[in-house]
């Protein structure tokens, strides 16, 4: 940001010499190398490219010139070059006549201003001194755009800015622009210098390429290469969408919106024919080749606008255009380039040094924003001469001594520091994602710094995709010694970020919502929406991975091989097997928006698994299993999570005392899988948390004052041994699970996972098992099961891109099967009729469908998927709901707790009670015992004392009876 | 004879580093031809054994700077950021292994040829934990006084809180070498000592002992070498019946049964990951309250085993130190259970008092039950956790009749026969048979350890008619009441038990009368559980 201030803090009493040609460009290329075309060494700062120099300068310098006459603006830095050509500061203190050959070298950047000029008013100085300069960018080499190419570029303009020129303004600034131009005469140089240093890349063919690329990208040429790839692209909708100019559309919109920065995908520069050398370029020496890019993005705005103007686009119609123009001349843009192939951070070797590199990683800390010194400000305390110095290389050379040879006294300069210029800055650390670390190895971590606009951009926490420019610095060896240039530290200076980078298992979006916390991507036009592309490598692989997953999906028995690759080693079971896998793939959450209430309710479409069984099944390492493979997956035990460590909780952050929320496992697993092993240790507070959980899917907490609700949207697979560790078959589940029905009837599958004694399935399982374990023969799979990552990859992809919608016969299979399963309750024989299904278990088998056809890759739920919910219920209905009593499948038995069995049996039970108490005529006491004993002798089986007490409890609520006493003393009254 | 190059390698190695530097060779990254050259100097044992070795009794400050040590270390952290190093300096002098980083002068105005950095991989090793003084080739260690204030200037990075031991920066400069290195892992780094800084995310920069590595060598997990089948002096049978006899008398209060346990336990070992063949964990049960002393059983089983930790815990253990690795500001802290492989650890629960566990308690007792029964630690770092594969033969010491906290595979209550206390203040109290019974009786173990056991098929048939047979039995017998039927997780147990028990007479198999003799121990073992 050079050029504008000028224009925007016009100091009234510094323009008298703007009139001269030579002052003018002075004003023009002072803070630019234009004005020093010759000295390679002068534009040690890409800032000072930008803006000031190349074509879109000749429009700039008309508008200075335009306002230098009506207005008071003055550009005086640029003159010292002019007037005090001789005393620069460099400490080389070369003498040069001329202003091209100012001696800038290296050592010491500075400018120092003139004291005659600028007498003691250091105030004057600040609106001028801004000047554009990207954090990120700091070319090593010095490096100067040739004069040559712009000047000769220029002329090939100038009739089209001559004309814009005199449109606009009263001012013949047509004159001066050749004049400008031809100002910097001096520096007509060898043609060396044109090049970037070391190497024969001519910055003149760059610049040309680039403008090429931007007036010329089509998306024809992209999509050529993609199908030449073979990767898969969205086709063009109309034969014209391939032929748009696509990055002179970004330049509109980025004028529309006021964006400055242009996201550019290299892999676009290297399809387009013209630019594919850039992309090499871009690649090998960024910090030279992006300010030149930032460059003649800024010059291509300029014309655009200029060109929209005379054309009278809308909202480019006379003044507004002009102040949109003027506005352009003001901004700074930033070319961001992405795409690259993401190499692992381990790779990044000092051989990567100054290169453009991408790396994908977890940030695990940010600092706050960094105020960064960019320019120093220093004051003379005998003469008040002002000098300031650039940042070079993250250091800043405190000038030993004044400048001005007049004064020239050592150790008088101090830093002034509010008017120093400091630009934000955030270092970043990052750490290897988990999938990138090679087995067995302890993640490495990285430092990025980041500038301007990225700052503040990710969070800690955050998946990052990161473009930019691989640094190494020397560092001290030893605090103790003056050691330098022997041992390095390399870090990474950000160009461009890419949240949401890369990880295999990703959340459930369609849990989050619609308007993310933060949009993926970072501020800047060139990645939007419209093209949602990924990096070269992330797009081919990313194809490459769906193209498969799609070919697998086209298989007759996927189901088959897809439950068989869960749990692989794991023997049979496979109903097991099939009904978590459909509860990996989850079924659709669903909201009513037109419900009452807000938006109405919403229906989980996570599936909820329990398996009950004998110690020694494999329940666990199911568990473990399916940890390993879901999304977002968390294992607790029932046992050692306490409320908190299941939920959530407020606690104070040791640095900050301030309150802070952490989650427990159930909200991190929000919309994936929480496995809970021995669910029935768990105490009665925690359980009670689940309820919530899984109907309502939010956790609420009330702790410390803060009263909130997290959402949980999570499916649970839990696994429960029995009553007495071993199942009893001659009880009821609920009698063999310690739970409270109310829980269990929220599983949508309940599996008893019993231990049978077979003769055939023992020998198998022996033999399994020897083999396995004493034989050193890993039993080799004969069938095809899919490796852990790809299922895990499938089973995301169907996720996150199928919605299978229900269709009308499929809508009617549901209801027949509902109605059938309801109908199974039903005995021909007795009027009772039993509940058999709920509505709850007519969600269940939706959600299973939903399941079941996500698996299938199919955008609707079909016959064949509700066909296979319904099998599914009915083999974890069939196995858990059986009443030992009655044979009969009860749902109420998991409702409620009782079965209709017992629950005739209980009134039968009432009744004897009742008779019995009645025909105790006056005496209206009959102890509890007598009650059991006459009970027992009256039935066939032995009176449940559980059962006895839950009937006399009944009685006494119906205000018939009352107990009295206690224990063994009880006695029953009856109430009249 | 000595060889004066080994004489040099000595005394000089930085004169030779430097001389071979400086003849150039192309086919070779020298990091490559370093450790290749000093390799194969020292690559007799003999000559291995000279190098000076670093260790409580030398620490790092008692020797010269730029001195040739050796340090037999188990690596703690392997995510230290790799370090960027000039290579060849302006002045043609080669640089790494600190070499040449005095003379640099500060405002060398030539530009840095990027082309001359090289990567040096830094990691951080300490002493090995829970070393036996007997297995250190340092001869006799004495047990350390755990009262002296550890050496190491970042203690925190060890895994056994205040014991002393040392703890080095290691700097790897031939990339073959750092590659397969891990986390746990045993080697005898081999180098010229310096002290360099420690560098962390905190301004304030400590000075270590550095190891600039000139080769490595890894470190067997049995620390000294062993062979299976291992020769001995008397039979076999005799030397384990022995060794039983005296781990029962010394720390046992004389019961065998529980005393051969202890011997399968200590000598088990994951065999494979998948299908998880994993140590068994044993649970000795019935210790009875602690006094303040430790169990006689751990210092008996030092005298065995090269590398035991004992955990002793209580709810200030519990509540307060950690168990698992974690990253804190991006330095790896290390925890309780972050043991080389092949060790054992003796979880003592018997001086655990009534009282809270906290959050931190629960989770760390957890960690002991994961790794127990999974052999994997989670190694903590921000925002992800890293599972990493362990191999530690877990024996609980309980007070009562079961652990409170733990499952593990097998439980075996102590029927003390006589009246010799089960504690002992200190390892004083131990009688040691001879030198070489002693001998004898660690290679019984450690030959043991490495035991690969097979089977026969015809054994394999056998133990699947007897698996079935039996269910078939069970189940007739208790008429459909599924009661104590064998499971197939039992099963497996004495199949597992089965091989350790081969592996315990040196056998290469297992037989019928080995499957036979491991039952009759399981049933043995299970009358007493009733």
């Amino acid at each position: 940001m050079s050029s504008p201030p000028p224009l925007d803090f016009p100091t009234s009493d510094l323009d008298a010499e703007m009139e001269d040609g030579t002052a003018k460009s002075a004003a023009g290329s002072g803070r630019g190398p234009l004005f020093l075309p010759g000295t390679p060494s002068a534009a040690g700062t890409p800032a000072r490219h930008r803006g000031s120099d190349a074509p879109g300068s000749d429009v700039f310098r008309s508008a200075v010139a335009r306002r230098a006459v009506g207005l008071p603006a003055t550009p005086r830095r640029g003159k010292d070059p002019l007037f005090l050509a001789g005393n620069s500061s460099s400490p080389m203190a070369f003498p040069s006549s001329t202003p091209a050959k100012t001696p800038r070298r290296s050592g010491a950047q500075m400018m120092d201003s003139d004291p005659l000029d600028f007498p003691t008013s250091p105030a004057t100085v600040a609106p001028q001194t801004p000047r554009h300069r990207r954090g990120d960018i700091h070319p090593t080499i010095n490096f100067t755009p040739t004069s040559s190419a712009r000047r000769a570029r220029r002329n090939t303009r100038d009739p089209s800015n001559l004309n814009s020129d005199g449109t606009n303004l009263d001012i013949p600034m047509s004159s001066a622009a050749p004049h400008l131009s031809a100002a910097p005469a001096p520096s007509d140089e060898p043609d060396e210098i044109r090049a970037i240093w070391g190497t024969t890349v001519s910055l003149s063919d760059t610049m040309k390429m680039f403008r090429d690329f931007i007036q010329g990208f089509k998306p024809k040429y992209r999509a050529q290469y993609d199908r030449e790839n073979g990767i898969p692209t969205k086709p063009f909708q109309t034969p014209e969408d391939a032929e748009v100019v696509l990055y002179e559309q970004y330049l509109r919109r980025m004028r529309r919106t006021g964006d400055t920065n242009l996201n550019i995908d290299v892999i676009n520069i290297m399809v387009y024919p013209h630019s594919k050398k850039l992309h090499g370029q871009l690649i090998k020496y960024p910090q030279e080749v992006i300010p030149v890019m930032d460059q003649v993005l800024k010059d291509l705005m300029v014309e655009l606008a200029e060109l929209d103007h005379e054309a009278g686009a809308e909202g480019m119609e006379g003044q507004e255009g002009e102040e949109e123009i003027a506005d352009i001349i003001s901004k700074v843009y930033k070319v961001r380039p992405f795409g690259l192939p993401s190499v692992n951070m381990r790779n990044l070797n000092p051989t990567d040094t100054d290169k453009l590199v991408c790396i994908k990683g977890l940030v695990i800390r940010a600092t706050p924003v960094i105020p960064d010194m960019k320019v120093a400000f220093f004051r003379c305390l005998t003469c008040q001469h002002t000098v300031q110095v650039e940042i070079d290389r993250g250091k800043i050379e405190e000038p030993a001594r004044c400048s001005r040879e007049v004064c020239g006294q050592v150790g008088t300069m101090t830093m002034i520091h509010n008017r120093c210029e400091f630009a934000d800055r955030q270092v970043i650390r990052l750490q290897e994602t988990p999938d990138a670390v090679p087995d067995g190895q302890t993640p490495h971590t990285v430092s990025l710094s980041v500038y301007d606009e990225l700052v503040d951009v990710a969070k800690p926490g955050d998946r990052l995709v990161i473009t930019g420019i691989f640094r190494s610095v020397p560092t001290r060896v030893n605090p103790r010694m003056r050691t330098m240039k022997s041992l390095f530290k390399t870090y990474i200076d950000a160009v461009h970020i890419k949240l949401g980078g890369g990880g295999t298992l990703g959340f459930d979006k369609t849990t989050r919502p619609a308007q993310g916390d933060r949009a993926p991507g970072v501020a800047g036009v060139g990645d939007g929406g419209d093209e949602d592309e990924e990096g070269d490598g992330g797009l081919s692989r990313k194809a490459e991975m769906e193209k498969r997953i799609r070919e697998l999906s086209e298989r007759d028995d996927i189901y088959d091989v897809l439950s068989h690759s869960v749990a692989p080693s794991i023997w049979e079971l496979d109903d097991i097997k099939k009904g978590i896998l459909l509860q990996l793939f989850g079924g659709t959450n669903k909201s009513v928006a037109r419900g009452g209430g807000g938006g109405g309710p919403r229906y989980r479409g996570d599936i909820n698994v329990l398996l009950v069984g004998d110690p020694g099944t494999s329940k666990s390492q199911i568990l473990q299993y399916v940890h390993k493979i879901a999304p977002r997956g968390v294992y607790t035990s029932g046992k050692g999570s306490s409320a908190v460590g299941l939920t959530a909780y407020v606690t104070r952050d040791p640095d900050t005392r301030q309150l802070v929320l952490e989650s427990g496992a159930l909200v991190l697993s929000d919309g994936g899988v929480c496995c809970i092993d021995e669910f029935d240790k768990m105490s009665d507070a925690t359980r009670s948390v689940l309820h919530e959980v899984m109907e309502q899917q939010t956790v609420s907490i009330a702790k410390a004052g803060i009263i909130t609700t997290l959402n949980a949207r999570t499916s649970i697979l839990a696994a429960a041994n029995p009553v007495g560790s071993k199942y009893d078959v001659d009880l009821p589940v609920t009698r063999n699970i310690d739970l409270p029905p109310t829980l269990i009837s929220r599983f949508d599958l309940l599996y008893l996972v019993l231990d049978q004694v077979d003769e055939n399935l023992d020998r198998k399982l022996a033999q399994h098992l020897v083999s396995l374990y004493l034989e050193d023969k890993p039993a080799v799979e004969s069938e095809d099961i899919l490796q852990l990552p790809e299922l895990s990859a499938y089973i995301d992809y169907a996720r996150n891109n199928v919605h299978p919608i229900i269709t009308e016969h499929a809508g009617e299979e549901l209801v027949t099967c509902y109605v059938e399963m309801r109908k199974l309750g039903e005995d021909s024989r007795n009027n009772e009729k039993r509940i058999t299904a709920t509505t709850r278990q007519l969600e269940s088998m939706i959600r299973l469908s939903e399941g079941h056809a996500r698996m299938r890759l199919s955008p609707l739920v079909e016959l064949e998927d509700v066909r296979e919910a319904y099998r599914l219920m009915k083999e974890a209905i069939r196995t858990s709901a059986m009443d030992p009593r009655t044979g009969k499948i009860d749902m109420s038995l998991l409702n409620t707790g009782t079965g209709s069995g017992q629950r005739k049996l209980r009134e039968d039970m009432r009744k004897a009670v009742l008779d019995m108490i009645s025909a105790g005529g006056k005496n209206r006491n009959i102890k509890w015992s007598d009650v059991v004993r006459q009970l027992n002798e009256q039935s066939s089986v032995k009176v449940d004392t559980a059962d006895f007490n839950e009937v006399i409890k009944a009685l006494e609520n119906e205000g018939l009876i009352k107990v009295v006493g206690e224990r063994e003393k009880r006695v029953i009254r009856k109430i009249d | 004879m000595v060889s004066s190059l080994l004489v040099d390698a000595l005394a000089r190695p930085s004169v030779l580093l430097q001389d071979l530097a400086n003849v150039p060779d192309d086919a070779q990254d020298l990091p490559a031809r370093v450790s290749k050259y000093f390799g194969d100097i020292f690559a007799s044992d003999d000559a291995f054994n000279e190098i000076t070795q670093l260790g409580l009794e030398t620490p790092p400050e008692s020797l010269t700077p730029r001195s040739l040590v050796r340090f037999d270390a188990m690596v703690q952290d392997t995510a230290c950021s790799p370090e960027i190093y000039l290579s060849k300096r302006s002045s043609g002098e080669c640089g790494g292994w600190g070499l040449n980083e005095h003379d640099a002068t500060d405002d060398d105005p030539s530009p840095v040829d990027y082309n001359l950095l090289r990567e040096c991989n830094v990691i951080w090793a300490v002493s090995i934990p829970g070393q036996s003084p007997w297995s250190s080739s340092q001869g006799d260690l004495g047990v350390a006084p755990s009262t002296t204030p550890a050496p190491s200037p970042l203690s925190h990075k060890y895994p056994l809180p205040s014991t002393a031991h040392l703890g080095v920066q290691i700097k790897i400069y031939d990339s073959t070498l750092a590659e397969p290195i891990r986390t746990t892992d045993l080697y005898s780094f081999v180098g010229i000592l310096t002290s360099d800084p420690w560098h962390t995310s905190s301004e304030t920069v400590t000075l270590v002992p550095t190891i600039h590595v000139l080769f490595a060598r890894q470190i067997a997990s049995t620390i000294v070498p062993r062979a299976f089948p291992a020769s001995f002096e008397s039979p076999v049978r005799e030397v384990r019946e022995h060794l039983i006899s005296w781990v029962a008398d010394e720390a046992l209060a004389g019961d065998k049964l529980a005393a051969e346990w202890v011997l399968l336990a200590v000598m088990s070992k994951v065999q494979s990951r998948a299908p998880p063949i994993l140590p068994l964990s044993l649970n000795l049960t019935g210790f009875g309250p602690s006094t303040a002393s430790n169990p006689k059983l751990t210092h008996v089983l030092s005298q065995l085993v090269p590398m035991l930790a004992v955990l002793p815990l209580s709810l200030n253990v519990v509540n307060s130190t950690t168990f698992v690795p974690e990253s804190k500001d991006e330095d790896l802290h290390s925890g309780w259970l972050q043991l080389p492989k092949g060790s054992l650890c003796i979880v003592s629960e018997v001086s655990m008092d009534e009282g809270t566990v906290s959050q931190k308690g629960v989770y760390n007792l957890r960690t002991i039950q994961d790794t127990m029964s999974n052999q994997t630690l989670d190694y903590v770092f921000p925002f992800s956790q890293f599972s990493f594969e362990t191999d530690i033969s877990f024996l609980v010491l309980s007070a009562g009749k079961k652990s409170p906290f733990f499952r593990t595979q097998l439980q075996v209550p102590l029927r003390g026969s006589t009246d010799t206390g089960l504690y002992a203040p200190d390892a004083s109290l131990i009688r040691l048979p001879s030198p070489e019974t002693l001998s004898e009786y660690r290679n019984l173990i450690g030959g043991g350890k490495i035991a690969n056991i097979t089977l026969e098929e015809s054994t394999a048939k056998f133990i699947q008619d007897d698996f079935v047979k039996e269910r078939q039995a069970a189940s007739s017998k208790n008429a459909g009441k599924t009661g104590d039927v064998v499971t197939s997780d039992d099963l497996i147990i004495r199949m597992m038990v089965a091989k350790l028990l081969a592996a315990s007479y040196h056998r290469p198999e297992v037989t019928r009368e080995i499957w036979e003799e491991a039952k009759a121990l399981d049933e043995r073992r299970k009358a007493r559980l009733d």
